[in-house]
C-alpha cells in the first residue's frame, strides 16, 4: 500500500509586466494520494465549507474498448450499472439470479437456433421465444428497475450521474458527508457484482437514446466528426454504439466485458469535500481491499495511420447550415499540446479571438465560430466550427478560417493576445477549483489517463511558459497540411436523418 | 441558523412496498450538524439592497445586480424590446468603454461581465478575479448606468435575432415546448417570444431601449448579490468609487397587475417534422410564487415524474423501454407557471407514452401516494437540503431570489419544516387541485407517418405545420 501526500501550494504569479502588474496570493490545494494492494488508486482533497463530499468512481474503459462488431457495450454496461447489483434491488436474489440463468439460456438457444439462417426451426424459436419471455418476466418482477437511483437520492445525494466517453466511464455525485460511507458500500459492490438485470428492457431504452441523437444538435454531428477523422481506430465509432451492434450485444458478452474492465487496478475513486483523508482511506480499503486485482485489460492495438488525403463530406439536413474543418494533432502529453491549445484559442475561442472578431463582430458573416482540440489518450482532433448568418455561406466560412491559417503561418500571433489566452487560461484553471466536482473531474481525469493527477499543473504551467514562436511552430506543423476533413452541412427542407435501419 | 439532518427512515420498510429493498444496508449515519453563515443584507444611500457573504478560498468575487423589469410588463407591439436591452447593455458598449473596449480590457483578464432581460427580471452579472476587482466595477457600474446603445450594434442585432428566427425550428424539443406553450397560454403575454418576431424586432427604435433602460435600471429597483473573495467594505468601497451617489429621482415604480391567464382548452397537436424521433408534451398551467401549497406540489410532481423510481420514469422508460427521456416538472411563476409531462420515442410509441403519462396522473390523483414514495421523496429533500448552502455563491443567490419575489427571510428554514410535515392526504388534494388530465394540452412533433398512428388513437387530433409555429 502506497501512501503519499503531497501538499502543493500554486504560487503567485506575476503576470506580464508590460500589461498587468499585479500578484493576486496563494490558492492552496492538498492532493492525498492512497493505492491498495489491488492497485487501486485514491484521490483524496478536504476542503470544509460546507459539510458536502463530491465522490466519483472514474474506469479507464470505453467506446473505443468496445469489442469488434459489439459496439455501444461500455455504454450499455454504464446503464446496467444503475440496475442496481445482488445485495441492491432484489427481493430474492438468488430467485432473480436463477431466473436471470434461465432467461440468458433461453435467449442463448434462441440465438444458436436463428444463426441456423434459412434452415432455423421458426417452430422452435417461437417455443423458446416463449419460454425466454416468462423467465425475462419472472425475474423483473423479482429486481428493481433503478436501484442506484432509488437509494442515492434518498440519502440526500445531488448531481447522481454516469458518463461514457471513448476512453473513460465514470459514476459520480455529491452527496452530505454523513453519508460517505453509503458510497463506498454501494460503488465497491457496483465494482464486482453487477446482475444485469432488465438487461432487454433496458436495450430499448438505448435505442431510444441513440435516436434521441439524430438531431442537428445533438450527438449527430460529434460522430459524423469521430467517423470521418478516424477510419481504422475504434474511436472514430459512436460511443452509443450502431444499431445492428446494440441489437448484437449479449448479456453473456457484456458479463465478460465487465469482468474484464471493471477491475480495481483499472479504476481511480476521487473525493473532495468535508472530509479526513486517512478516515477515507480506512473506509475504502474496508469496502473496496478485498476485491481482487484483475489481469490488466486489453487495448486496441490499431494506430490510426497518418491521413494522406483530403476528405469532404457534404450532409443535408432540415436545418441550418453550418462547417466543420478537422486536422489531425497529437496526444494529451505531448508536448506541443498547450502551443496547439493556446493556437486555438487566439484563432477562435471567445469574443476577441481572431475570427470571432473577423467573422461575427465585423464582417457579419457567421452566427458562431470557434476552435478545439479533443483531448483524448491517443491522436486528437483540432475542430473548427462556423456557422454562417444568412445570406453568407459556408464556403466563405471555409476561406475565412482558413486565411487565417495562413496569417498566422506567415506572421505569428502578438504579445497581447497571447498574455490574453494565458490570462483567460489561469482563471479557467481557477474557477474549475471552485466547486468540489469539478475538482474531483479534473483530477480524476488526469490520473486516469497520465498516472499522474499533477499533470493539472504541469500542463498550466507548460501554458504560462507558451512563447509567440511556439504557437507559430504549431500553427506551421499542424496546420499545413492539405489533408484535413471538412464537413459541410448544407440546409433541404426535404432530407431526413434516417435513424433506424429498415 | 444550526441545522440537524437526522438518520431519516432508516431501515424502515413501508408494508405498502413491493421490494424488500435493503436501502439502507444496514448501515449506520451519524446526524449532520452545520451552521451555515448568514449572507449580511443591508440597504445603500442610494436605495439599492445588498446581500453579502464572503469566502476567501479562492481569489474570486461574483456580483449579480437583479431588477425588476421583463416582457410580462410591457404592452404589445414591441416584443423582443427587453431582450435587446439587455443584450445591448453588454455589447452596444457604455459611456466609458465604447465599441469593443469592454470586450477588449475584460477579455483581456479573462473577466466575465453579462447582461440580460428575461420575462420578469434583469440581470447584470461580474465574475472577476479579485485582483482585476477595480476594472470589473468600474465595466459594471457604466454597463448599468451609461450603456450608449449605438444604431450600428442595434442593427447587427436586430440581423442576428432574424437569424435566430429563421433557425425556431431546428430543434425538435424546441418545437414542442413553443408549441405547448402557445396552446397553454394563448395569447398571453408570458407566452409571447421573449426575442420577438420580424414585425415586433423591426419596429423597436433606439429610443424605445433608452426608455425602457432609464425606467428600469434606477437604484431602489436593484437587489445586489455579492460573494467570494471581497469584506462589505470593499464592497462599499468600490461601489461609492464607481456608482457615486447615484440617486433615483422621480416617483417609485409601480408594477400593474399582470393579465390573468385563463386555463386552457384541451387539444392534440401533432407537427410533422423530419426527425427519427418524436418529441411529446402533455401539458396544462402549474403554480404560481408565494401560493402555499408550492413545496408539496413539488413533491408530488417529484414522484408523479421527476426522475429514476417516478411513476412517469418507470412506466415509460424502465419498465417498457419506450424512452430515454421522460418525466414531468411544474415551474412557478409570477402567473401560473406550466405543468409538462415529456417523453422523446419512436413515433409507433407515441399513444402508449401519451396514455402512460394521462393514466398517472389520473392514478395520483385518485389514490394517495405509497408510504414508501412520501418516505423517499421527504428523506431526499431533507438529506439534501445541506447544498442549498454548499458555497457562498448559492446562499447569496438564494437570499437574493427569495427577497426578489416576496418570500419571508427564513424561507429556507419553513421549506424544510413543510417538507417534514407534507403528508399523503395532504399530496392527495393538491394533486385534485394541481393536475387536469382531463383538459390537458397534448404536442407531438415528430415524422409524418405518426399522424396516421395518433390519428387511430385520437382522432381528434390536429394537424399543425412547422412554419405556423411562430
Amino acid at each position: 500500500m502506497k501512501h503519499r501526500a503531497v501538499a502543493v501550494v500554486v504560487l503567485a504569479i506575476f503576470l506580464s509586466v508590460m500589461f498587468v502588474g499585479v500578484s493576486f496570493g496563494d490558492v492552496e490545494l492538498n492532493v492525498k494520494q492512497f493505492e491498495l494492494k489491488n492497485g487501486l488508486k485514491l484521490l483524496v482533497v478536504p476542503r470544509h465549507f460546507s459539510p458536502t463530499v463530491a465522490v466519483q468512481v472514474h474506469y479507464r474503459v470505453g467506446g473505443a474498448d468496445d469489442p469488434p462488431g459489439l459496439s455501444g457495450t461500455a455504454h450499455f454496461l454504464e446503464h446496467m450499472l444503475f440496475k442496481g447489483t445482488k445485495t441492491i434491488g432484489s427481493k430474492d436474489i438468488r430467485k432473480e439470479l436463477r431466473l436471470i440463468k434461465k432467461r440468458d439460456e433461453a435467449y442463448r438457444e434462441i440465438l444458436q437456433e436463428r444463426a441456423r439462417g434459412n434452415e432455423a426451426d421458426k417452430e422452435k424459436i417461437a417455443k423458446l421465444s416463449a419460454i425466454f419471455d416468462d423467465y425475462l418476466e419472472q425475474a423483473k418482477k423479482l429486481g428493481h428497475h433503478d436501484a442506484i437511483w432509488r437509494i442515492y437520492p434518498r440519502n440526500g445525494a445531488v448531481g447522481i450521474n454516469g458518463s461514457t466517453s471513448s476512453f473513460q466511464t465514470s459514476y459520480y455525485c455529491e452527496l452530505p458527508k454523513n453519508r460517505l460511507e453509503l458510497w463506498a458500500r454501494v460503488e465497491s459492490d457496483r465494482m464486482q457484482n453487477a446482475t444485469l438485470r432488465h438487461f432487454h428492457s433496458e436495450r430499448g431504452v438505448i435505442l431510444e437514446e441513440r435516436l434521441r441523437g439524430f438531431t442537428i444538435t445533438g450527438r449527430y454531428l460529434y460522430d459524423l466528426t469521430k467517423k470521418y477523422s478516424f477510419l481504422l481506430h475504434p474511436f472514430g465509432r459512436p460511443n452509443v454504439g450502431y444499431e445492428s451492434d446494440i441489437k448484437a450485444i449479449t448479456p453473456d458478452s457484456m458479463m465478460k466485458f465487465y469482468k474484464t474492465y471493471y477491475v480495481p487496478n483499472n479504476a481511480v475513486l476521487v473525493v473532495v469535500g468535508d472530509v479526513d483523508p486517512q478516515a477515507v482511506f480506512a473506509m475504502v480499503k474496508k469496502y473496496f481491499g478485498k476485491i481482487p486485482r484483475g489481469k490488466t485489460p486489453p487495448r486496441t492495438n490499431v494506430v490510426e495511420p497518418p491521413q494522406n488525403e483530403q476528405r469532404r463530406i457534404t450532409v443535408r439536413l432540415p436545418s441550418s447550415p453550418l462547417v466543420k474543418i478537422i486536422y489531425r494533432v497529437p496526444d494529451i502529453t505531448h508536448e506541443d499540446i498547450p502551443a496547439i491549445d493556446a493556437f486555438a484559442d487566439i484563432i477562435a475561442s471567445g469574443g476577441t479571438s481572431r475570427l470571432y472578431m473577423k467573422m461575427v463582430k465585423n464582417k457579419h458573416a457567421a452566427n458562431s465560430v470557434i476552435a478545439w482540440s479533443s483531448f483524448n489518450p491517443m491522436d486528437n482532433m483540432f475542430i473548427f466550427h462556423a456557422s454562417p448568418q444568412y445570406p453568407h455561406t459556408c464556403d466563405e466560412m471555409e476561406k475565412m478560417m482558413f486565411e487565417e491559417i495562413a496569417e498566422i503561418q506567415k506572421n505569428g500571433v502578438n504579445d497581447h493576445e497571447l498574455q490574453r489566452v494565458k490570462n483567460v487560461y489561469y482563471a479557467g484553471f481557477i474557477r474549475r477549483l471552485e466547486s468540489n466536482s469539478s475538482l474531483a473531474h479534473t483530477l480524476g481525469f488526469y490520473e486516469l489517463f497520465t498516472g499522474e493527477w499533477e499533470f493539472m499543473f504541469k500542463y498550466k504551467e507548460a501554458y504560462q511558459k507558451i512563447t509567440r514562436e511556439d504557437v507559430q511552430r504549431v500553427a506551421r506543423k499542424y496546420f499545413s497540411t492539405k489533408n484535413y476533413t471538412v464537413i459541410v452541412v448544407q440546409k433541404d427542407e426535404t432530407a431526413k436523418i434516417k435513424g433506424k435501419s429498415k | 441558523m444550526i441545522l440537524t439532518i437526522g438518520l431519516f427512515v432508516a431501515g424502515v420498510h413501508a408494508a405498502q412496498s413491493n421490494l424488500q429493498d435493503p436501502s439502507e444496508l444496514g448501515l449506520k449515519f451519524g446526524k449532520l450538524k452545520f451552521d451555515p453563515p448568514q449572507p449580511l443584507r443591508y440597504k445603500l444611500d442610494s436605495g439599492a439592497t445588498v446581500y453579502l457573504l464572503s469566502d476567501n478560498a479562492l481569489p474570486l468575487v461574483t456580483i449579480e445586480v437583479f431588477v425588476r423589469a421583463g416582457s410580462l410588463y410591457e404592452p404589445e407591439g414591441k416584443e423582443g424590446l427587453p431582450y435587446m436591452v439587455g443584450t445591448l447593455m453588454r455589447s452596444g458598449g457604455s459611456r466609458n468603454f465604447p465599441e469593443d473596449a469592454m470586450d477588449e480590457q475584460l477579455g483581456f483578464v479573462a473577466a466575465g461581465l453579462s447582461s440580460r432581460v428575461e420575462r420578469t427580471r434583469g440581470i447584470v452579472s461580474l465574475d472577476v478575479m479579485k485582483k482585476d476587482l477595480d476594472l470589473g466595477f468600474r465595466a459594471l457600474a457604466d454597463l448599468i448606468r451609461n450603456p450608449l446603445f449605438p444604431q450600428d450594434k442595434i442593427d447587427i442585432l436586430k440581423n442576428r435575432m432574424l437569424e435566430t428566427y429563421r433557425r425556431r425550428n431546428d430543434d425538435v424539443n424546441s418545437v414542442a415546448s413553443s408549441l405547448l406553450s402557445n396552446k397553454v397560454y394563448g395569447g398571453h403575454p408570458i407566452a409571447k417570444r421573449h426575442q420577438g418576431y420580424p414585425d415586433t424586432i423591426a419596429k423597436i427604435t433606439r429610443e424605445d431601449l433608452a426608455a425602457f433602460h432609464k425606467k428600469y435600471f434606477r437604484p431602489d429597483n436593484m437587489i445586489i448579490g455579492v460573494s467570494g473573495n471581497i469584506t462589505k467594505e470593499e464592497f462599499d468601497g468600490f461601489y461609492k468609487k464607481h456608482f457615486g451617489d447615484w440617486k433615483v429621482a422621480g416617483p417609485a415604480l409601480v408594477f400593474g397587475n399582470v393579465e390573468p391567464v385563463k386555463p386552457p382548452e384541451k387539444g392534440i397537436y401533432f407537427v410533422p417534422m423530419n426527425v427519427p424521433q418524436c418529441s411529446v408534451r402533455v401539458g396544462h398551467l402549474g403554480l404560481r410564487h408565494g401560493d402555499e401549497i408550492n413545496v408539496t406540489a413539488q413533491i408530488l410532481s417529484q414522484i408523479l415524474g421527476g426522475g429514476f423510481n417516478s411513476r412517469i420514469v418507470t412506466g415509460i422508460r424502465s419498465k417498457a423501454g419506450l424512452a430515454y427521456v421522460s418525466g414531468c416538472w411544474m415551474s412557478t411563476q409570477v402567473v401560473p407557471g406550466i405543468f409538462v409531462g415529456y417523453v422523446g420515442t419512436k413515433p409507433e410509441g407515441s399513444t402508449e407514452v401519451i396514455n402512460i403519462i394521462l393514466r398517472e396522473m389520473r392514478r395520483i390523483q385518485q389514490n394517495p401516494v405509497s408510504v414508501d414514495e412520501l418516505q423517499s421523496a421527504r428523506s431526499g429533500r431533507e438529506n439534501s437540503f445541506v447544498f442549498k448552502f454548499s458555497s457562498a455563491q448559492s446562499m447569496v443567490s438564494n437570499a437574493v431570489n427569495d427577497e426578489f419575489y416576496g418570500y419571508p427571510r427564513d424561507q429556507l428554514k419553513r421549506y424544510l419544516q413543510e417538507v417534514r410535515s407534507v403528508t399523503r392526504e395532504r399530496i392527495l388534494q393538491v394533486a385534485k387541485k394541481t393536475l387536469h388530465p382531463e383538459n390537458s394540452v397534448i404536442v407531438i412533433v415528430g415524422p409524418q407517418k405518426t399522424y396516421g398512428i395518433l390519428k387511430k388513437e385520437f382522432p381528434e387530433t390536429q394537424l399543425v405545420q412547422l412554419k405556423d409555429i411562430k
